[in-house]
């Protein structure tokens, strides 16, 4: 790194600014939140308990929280929901960017094409695939009938697992074009001659994916695997607008019950609690990325 | 040569199941926008728009004269979201804040970024993965201290409130995204280029801004997309027209007694237009094969 800092050894005002404004646009910004939120996860919050508000209470909203009946199942319907679908949502996006980075013709339609689903507000694609899977007036049910694939209409919303397939369809459908952009825009910037040599070494095709696409996709890969394991994490609005975290709780995640906690059962302290709990589970998850998925240093 | 073609053949046939599985649920929307909401509520809908009826777009862009019709020839108005009168508003009010957010997010987080892969001093790792790190926290958890913040602030329901918490949301994973496209981008480029006695503003012209430009890309599109479709600190933080932004109004609507499917449908393609126009930019500026000849390790 000495060449790197005898580059910019003069440019150290410019590193000032640049930390500076990050100062003021994240840190300013999220710390104090997050502070605030900390402090009053040790304090009793509950709006419909007004008079109690502000008073200190150890570990208490931690204790009911983890103690409360949805605890552990929620955690196992998220660790559910992340298991389905982060592998499959970054596998998707992979499959689709390499596809996509073939110059073939009229790539270029099918790359819009395939970023639709990202531009559709969530409120609106969920509701789209709810009346798609609809028990009354679903056109699956209407599909697979007219096919007699099932004898009759099926309300697949009050299954479990249906419910629980369908969301993850639906999550992985507005969720995989972030990640196939990314993997897009870095596939256009490998250098195309470590290509080519492999190419004239005769490297099949699975070897040159495997050691040389692979290779310079993977930052990329484990940036994408985090950020879609950390959305997945907090993912609400999907599940609200699809099955409301039914049927019997089978698909609320425990992001979802950090909502419900904070506007169904209106109480903030168990919802901050809460919060923390899930940074702690994400920070351990993304160690765990770190740590089982080398980060590659080319230098 | 055989291979080659049906290598190629393979590929379409995977464009076109992808294609098939993207467009089933859009095709669906768009079926559903051209029925009216009375066909909806009555029975299942058929699979085509064989008597198509622009009655929910225009409803949108024109709601009190279709109001005003429906009134007068005696028909139902009860499942009719009137916030829709608000939807070409939003999507103004998102275009901005959504523009705003990019300019920010692209303008900045690839420098940064590029200062944090290229200059390490005594604790810029731990800096960067701090800044990194916050977007950990689940939205719920701060949105009391912010509403509280933008309220003493007086901005409440204006663009800057918007924009700043946009800003601050996306930012840390935009540095993220532009730190991760400089790894393997090798540092000798930049020395070789300093050594032959190019300037550092020259440098940073013609060997960084080339490498730039993809995760200014990136950064962009990643941006766009997050501010336009983020709904919880947009709810939270604007009350009128003078803010509100495209879900909001979407979930407003979809909060009526009944739903109204179909024109929530007609909303979902009038929002996805400015998306695909921003795309459909943003896509002219990927450029292939911009740092080849440069050895890799």
């Amino acid at each position: 790194m000495n060449v790197g800092r005898r580059i910019m050894r003069s440019n150290l005002l410019i590193i000032m600014i640049i930390l500076a404004i990050l100062s003021v646009t994240v840190w300013i910004w999220i710390a104090y939140p997050i502070a605030y939120a900390f402090f009053h996860s040790f304090h009793a919050y509950d709006i419909t308990r007004p008079w109690l508000i502000g008073e200190f209470v150890e570990l208490r909203n931690y204790i009911d929280v983890i103690t409360s009946y949805y605890f552990l199942r929620s955690l196992v319907v998220t660790a559910l929901f992340i298991v389905i679908c982060v592998p499959l949502t970054v596998f998707v996006a992979l499959g689709l960017a390499l596809l996509l980075n073939q110059e073939i013709h009229s790539a270029g339609i099918i790359q819009v094409i395939a970023i639709l689903p990202w531009t559709i507000p969530l409120v609106v694609s969920g509701t789209m695939y709810k009346w798609m899977f609809d028990g009354n007036w679903g056109v699956v049910n209407y599909i697979l009938t007219k096919l007699s694939v099932i004898t009759e209409y099926q309300p697949w919303l009050t299954m479990p697992w249906p419910t629980m397939i369908i969301i993850c369809v639906a999550w992985i459908w507005t969720q995989y074009p972030l990640p196939m952009i990314l993997f897009l825009a870095r596939l256009k910037l490998m250098p195309s001659d470590i290509y080519e040599a492999s190419i004239i070494d005769g490297a099949g095709t699975f070897s040159r994916f495997r050691y040389i696409v692979l290779t310079w996709l993977r930052p990329i890969l484990l940036l994408n695997l985090i950020y879609q394991t950390i959305i997945a994490l907090a993912t609400f609005d999907l599940i609200y607008v699809i099955s409301r975290g039914g049927p019997f709780d089978f698909t609320s995640t425990i992001s979802f019950f950090t909502y419900r906690e904070a506007f169904q059962f209106f109480d903030w302290g168990r919802a901050l609690a809460l919060s923390f709990i899930l940074f702690i589970i994400g920070l351990a998850v993304v160690y765990l990325y770190m740590k089982v998925l080398p980060l590659v240093r080319y230098r | 040569m055989m291979g080659n073609k049906r290598m190629i053949g393979i590929i379409y046939l995977f464009y076109l199941l992808v294609a098939l599985w993207v467009f089933i649920p859009i095709y669906w929307m768009v079926n559903t926008s051209l029925h009216s909401e009375e066909l909806m509520l009555s029975k299942s809908l058929p699979l085509f728009p064989i008597k198509p009826t622009y009655e929910n777009f225009r409803f949108i862009f024109a709601t009190a004269e279709v109001m005003q019709e429906r009134l007068e020839r005696g028909l139902a108005t009860y499942f009719l979201p009137t916030i829709a009168a608000s939807l070409p508003n939003a999507i103004r009010n998102s275009m901005i804040v959504a523009i705003s957010v990019m300019l920010i997010n692209s303008a900045l987080a690839p420098f940064a970024a590029w200062i944090f892969q290229r200059i390490k001093f005594k604790g810029s790792f731990t800096i960067y993965l701090s800044t990194v790190l916050t977007r950990l926290i689940p939205g719920v958890a701060i949105i009391i201290p912010l509403f509280a913040i933008m309220k003493g602030l007086n901005l409440l329901d204006t663009y800057i409130a918007l924009i700043i918490v946009h800003t601050m949301i996306t930012f840390p994973l935009s540095i993220w995204i532009s730190y991760n496209f400089f790894e393997g981008i090798p540092v000798e480029i930049e020395e070789a280029a300093f050594v032959d006695g190019y300037s550092r503003f020259e440098i940073y012209r013609k060997i960084i801004f080339p490498i730039m430009k993809t995760a200014i890309i990136a950064v962009s599109a990643f941006s766009f997309m997050i501010s336009y479709s983020e709904f919880l600190f947009a709810f939270l933080l604007t009350t009128s027209d003078a803010s509100r932004t495209v879900p909001v109004i979407i979930a407003a609507m979809a909060a009526n007694p009944v739903m109204p499917r179909t024109i929530m449908a007609a909303a979902g393609i009038i929002a996805m237009i400015p998306p695909i126009i921003v795309f459909i930019i943003l896509r002219r500026y990927i450029i292939r094969g911009l740092v080849s000849g440069v050895v890799v390790r």
